[in-house]
């Protein structure tokens, strides 16, 4: 496998768009200026990242409570993210879904999910959807690592190995469920170790090199279009901000001098260092990219502002398809 | 007091040769089992101190949880990132603490970190990992015993070990000549210069990437990078030296790279080695230890390659469980048919 | 009976709901069914019978017991164009798959803005009469209803079976289709081309003046018993099948209120908090001057469907006890044992 000077380029700016995305998201929340929850992704780029690069287009994906990360890697464009977080007309869901429901369907991004864990049967569907219609498409569901004490993923990850489904399971180990570490929720380390269980393979690699979660992400993506089955891939990784937010609460779960060593380790920082030394992209042009894409920000942020709130006519409208409306 | 300390990997057994290849996993449950019947093993051979390295799964901790041994149990403290550092710094604390043997668990990039942090500790190698050369698959309740018998003093080491070769590795500069890096670089088994930038997810497994193996271990049931220079010539850990092979165009040998890989691959030149003959790889490329890339050497720099068998002291088993008899146990006369 | 009756033929229930799902998948590529025991098994109710022997193991998926992800199977398919049918055998199973039916199958489209169309129907078998005591044997259909983006589905006949389930494969939007399990075995003409009902639209089952009941599922064919020991006594009965419970067919029971002053509300699950409660209340918001009495509502106690083939008798509800509803309606004494 090539790992092409492009390739990097591409997995670098996707990275980089995540981090200025959710960077404006965190300071407009803290400017009050968006509704609901917020769930940042600061930390996690390399993963969506890597496996988003290792995906088609035409590929599905299946996204959690922290979702804006997935859809940015899957090409989401910030004008309709952003007016959606506003909860704008002009808003990915048209101001009725949120933060946590942002999707593209034309992009293969199945939405973010609410509901933790909830997407990975979605994600079944979707490859059992691209196996009926042998369309040699693939679908990755990405989810947390408390998502794997849930019903619904265990369920998931049994039906796609028993239907041999060109399913792609994506555990962002994060280390923390909410505002509780992994050791008081689960008796095992990493969530490898479940995959046996149901009979597929599976990888551990650095969440917080992209190359890594890249390299990974092109074995079992080719495993799935293959019909050789589902893998698991377990990303160890971090979020910087809270669990929802940006700003601790006042709540001291977790050791500064942990957040300072995962920090250390910035996916951004460690491909930006590689790629100047192999002399892929010099300081001046990775300064170039994060300015091209803070204009973006800026863009997307006047858009959403300028952008109306949703009619109030529309407030039933979409519970049903063809308009049909609940009494 | 006579100690033993033991090492485990808790990563080892879960990398993409799990994907790329047909490599078993190996769950944090049975190495929890392996450590367990390691302390089990040290302390039925009269080890009073038994040093569990800290690692960020607590394996050992949690391993020996309900554990009622006479041995005292010491879990160390050292401060834990998960990544190869863990397990040299878990090695140099060993050092400190006085521990007269080490087990380690995990497979060759393990050891090769434990060897960073302390290059000729004395040691039993098992093997947990995937590519297992340098350790080998024992039972953990022999290893521990073993590993109890030489910390006690019952087997003498000098008589029961013998020392592991080492590749070492030195980077200097192109241009300047300046080393960028001496001794810190390491390997066990093989060093290799694969094409590339990035360690990514470390493993190798590509052959058309391969342009360098340097290996002072190649034996004909390794599996491994080392395994394509044991298809040329055999050198074995306990004869000295080693060889270089150039991959290219030339002879094709077979050899299987992973678990259940097998490859196609040319050899372009081979060259035996003699101890401390050094042989220079050439950047650009990627350094890959024991098969796993690891740093990367930019154009024109230079990997400077020696091999020394200055490395762990690596305990025979069977050598010495010989040592731990049972005192009042009496050979039998062992009658042969006339 | 007229010569066009004469020639239809008669259909078991089940049978109906089975040629319902053939007839569409031989039109339609996009439909395929995944459930427990379905395929080679053909159904625990034989409701799939044949269809995987027609249509392959591609099309008529045996799956895990594991509810979520049938019905999660079901919304990733729908979402990507297919038009699946899951079924989850009992309906007292739809418990274990609820956040799918609820807050993924029901919510998807409202919340991604539109985007998202669900053709999915789920289908199970409900109600009780079997002795399959308090987890195989309930009437659920209230919590459905009150989710909005479902669809919900009771056929009372093998002719509406049919028809029903043909929109209900035809639809859009999520649907659960509930099978009455002890109508499995009924009969009923049935035209062999394939035909639809439309959802939302009630059926006047009986024609009367005097008093309307309203009644779904099994409860029409104990209506209707219960309507002909009314006239009897000189009560006509119009009995009003919303066959859809969501969408609700509010416009005819209004007007058959209107026009009788007198309803009564039957269903075989639990009274309290029961569909019955809202169809009242509709009732007494939109026809309140034209009513003679209270509504009443005839329903099951507030227990759990008991095993004991005496209690469960006792448990759902009869044309006795809907003859008693009725003429309590009329200020009549009860006649029932």
């Amino acid at each position: 496998m090539e790992l092409t000077d492009d390739t990097l380029r591409d997995l670098h700016r996707r990275m980089v768009r995540i981090r200025l995305f959710e960077e404006a998201a965190g300071r407009l929340a803290e400017a009050n200026k968006l509704p609901g929850f917020l769930h940042l992704y600061v930390g996690e780029e390399a993963v969506a990242a890597g496996v988003c690069v290792a995906l088609t287009d035409e590929d599905q994906i299946t996204s959690t409570h922290r979702g804006h990360g997935h859809l940015v890697a899957k090409g989401g464009d910030f004008n309709r993210m952003m007016a959606e977080l506003m909860a704008k007309s002009t808003g990915y869901c048209k101001g009725k879904g949120g933060s946590m429901h942002i999707s593209d369907l034309e992009l293969g991004m199945l939405g973010a999910n609410g509901i933790v864990g909830a997407g990975t049967p979605i994600a079944v569907g979707a490859g059992f959807a691209n196996k009926y219609r042998d369309n040699g498409k693939v679908a990755a569901a990405f989810f947390g690592d408390g998502a794997t004490n849930i019903g619904a993923f265990h369920e998931a990850a049994n039906m796609a190995c028993a239907l041999k489904l060109p399913v792609v399971f994506v555990c962002e180990n994060n280390e923390y469920g909410e505002f509780t570490p992994r050791h008081k929720t689960m008796a095992i380390t990493d969530i490898v170790d479940r995959a046996v269980g149901y009979g597929m393979p599976s990888v551990m690699v650095d969440g917080m090199d992209a190359v890594a979660v890249y390299e990974a992400a092109v074995e079992a993506v080719a495993r799935a279009r293959a019909g050789a089955g589902p893998s698991l891939i377990e990303a160890k990784t971090y979020r910087y901000y809270n669990h929802h937010g940006v700003q601790n609460l006042g709540l001291k779960y977790r050791p500064d001098a942990e957040v300072e060593r995962w920090k250390e380790r910035d996916a951004i920082n460690g491909i930006q260092a590689r790629m100047a030394e192999a002399g892929v992209m010099t300081p001046d042009q990775a300064e170039a990219v994060w300015a091209e894409i803070r204009a973006d920000i800026d863009a997307a942020i006047k858009f959403a502002d300028e952008s109306p709130t949703p009619d109030p006519s529309m407030l039933l409208v979409d519970v049903y398809s063809q308009n049909v409306e609940a009494l | 007091m006579a100690t033993v300390g033991i090492i485990a990997n808790p990563a080892a057994g879960k990398d993409i040769r799990r994907l790329v290849s047909s490599a078993s996993p190996t769950s944090d449950m049975a190495k929890m089992g392996i450590i367990r019947r390691a302390v089990i093993g040290a302390a039925e051979s009269g080890v009073e101190r038994i040093l569990l390295a800290n690692d960020r799964h607590a394996l050992g901790a949690r391993a020996v949880a309900d554990l009622q041994i006479d041995a005292e149990l010491v879990v160390l403290d050292d401060i834990v990132i998960d990544t190869g550092h863990d397990s040299r710094v878990a090695a140099e604390r060993c050092w400190k603490e006085g521990a007269g043997a080490v087990v380690v668990l995990g497979g060759d990039g393990t050891h090769r970190d434990v060897a960073k942090g302390w290059l000729d500790l004395p040691l039993v190698a098992v093997s947990t990992g995937t590519n297992n050369v340098f350790p080998r698959l024992v039972e953990a309740t022999i290893a521990g015993r073993a590993a109890g018998l030489v910390a006690t003093g019952a087997a003498p080491i000098d008589q029961v070990s013998m020392p592991a070769k080492v590749a070492h590795v030195r980077i200097q500069d192109g241009a300047t000549g300046a080393i960028v890096d001496d001794g810190d670089d390491l390997a066990l088994v093989d060093v290799a210069l694969v094409e590339g930038r990035f360690a990514g997810s470390r493993a190798v497994w590509d052959p058309a990437r391969l342009r360098d193996i340097v290996a002072c271990i190649a034996e004909p049931d390794a599996v491994g990078l080392s395994s394509i220079v044991a298809a040329v010539h055999l050198v074995g850990r306990d004869e000295p030296g080693g060889m270089h092979v150039r991959i290219g165009n030339g002879r094709t040998v077979r050899a299987p790279i992973a678990p259940g890989l097998f490859v196609n691959i040319g050899i372009a030149s081979a060259v035996l080695l003699a101890d401390g003959d050094e042989i220079e790889l050439i950047g650009p490329g990627m350094l890959a230890f024991d098969g796993e890339r690891d740093r990367a050497l930019s154009e024109g720099q230079r990997a400077t390659v020696s091999i020394r068998r200055d490395g762990p002291r690596v305990i025979n088993i069977a050598a010495a469980m010989r040592w731990g008899r049972n005192p009042v146990w009496q050979p039998f006369n062992v009658l042969k048919d006339e | 009976m007229t010569a066009t009756e004469v020639e239809v033929r008669q259909l078991p229930y089940v049978m109906a709901f089975n040629e319902a799902v053939r007839q569409c998948m031989r039109e339609d590529e996009n439909i395929f069914c995944a459930g427990e025991d379905i395929g080679a098994f053909g159904g625990v109710f034989g409701t799939f019978g044949g269809l995987q022997k027609e249509f392959g193991e591609r099309r008529v998926v045996d799956t895990p017991i594991s509810e979520q992800a049938i019905v999660g199977l079901g919304v990733g398919a729908a979402v990507m164009g297919l038009r699946p049918i899951v079924d989850l055998m009992f309906m007292d199973f739809m418990c274990v798959a609820m956040d799918q039916i609820v807050n993924q199958a029901a919510k998807l489209k409202y919340m991604f803005g539109g985007t998202a169309r669900i053709p999915l129907t789920i289908t199970c078998g409900g109600g009780a009469g079997l002795s399959a005591a308090a987890q195989h044997s309930q009437s659920l259909e209230a919590l459905l209803c009150h989710i909005p983006g479902l669809k919900v589905v009771v056929p009372s006949s093998p002719y509406d079976m049919k028809g029903l389930m043909v929109s209900c494969i035809r639809e859009d939007n999520p649907t659960v289709m509930v099978k009455h399990k002890r109508m499995l075995g009924v009969s009923g003409p049935v035209p062999e081309e394939l035909y639809a009902i439309p959802l939302g639209v009630a059926n006047i089952v009986r024609p009367g003046t005097d008093v309307t009941v309203v009644a779904y599922g099994r409860m029409v064919s104990e209506a209707m018993l219960a309507a002909e020991q009314l006239a009897e006594e000189g009560v006509e009965c119009e009995i009003v099948d919303p066959r859809t419970l969501q969408p609700l067919d509010s416009a005819t029971i209004v007007a058959s209120a209107r026009k009788t002053n007198r309803v009564v509300v039957v269903h075989e699950a639990v009274r309290f908090g029961g569909i019955g409660a809202e169809i009242a209340a509709q009732i007494q918001e939109e026809a309140f001057d034209y009513l003679d009495a209270p509504v009443g509502r005839i329903g099951a106690p507030f227990s759990p469907v008991p095993f004991s083939p005496v209690l469960e008798a006792i448990y759902i509800p009869n044309a006795a006890r809907i003859a008693d509803g009725i003429r309590a309606t009329f200020g009549r004494p009860a006649r029932s044992v």
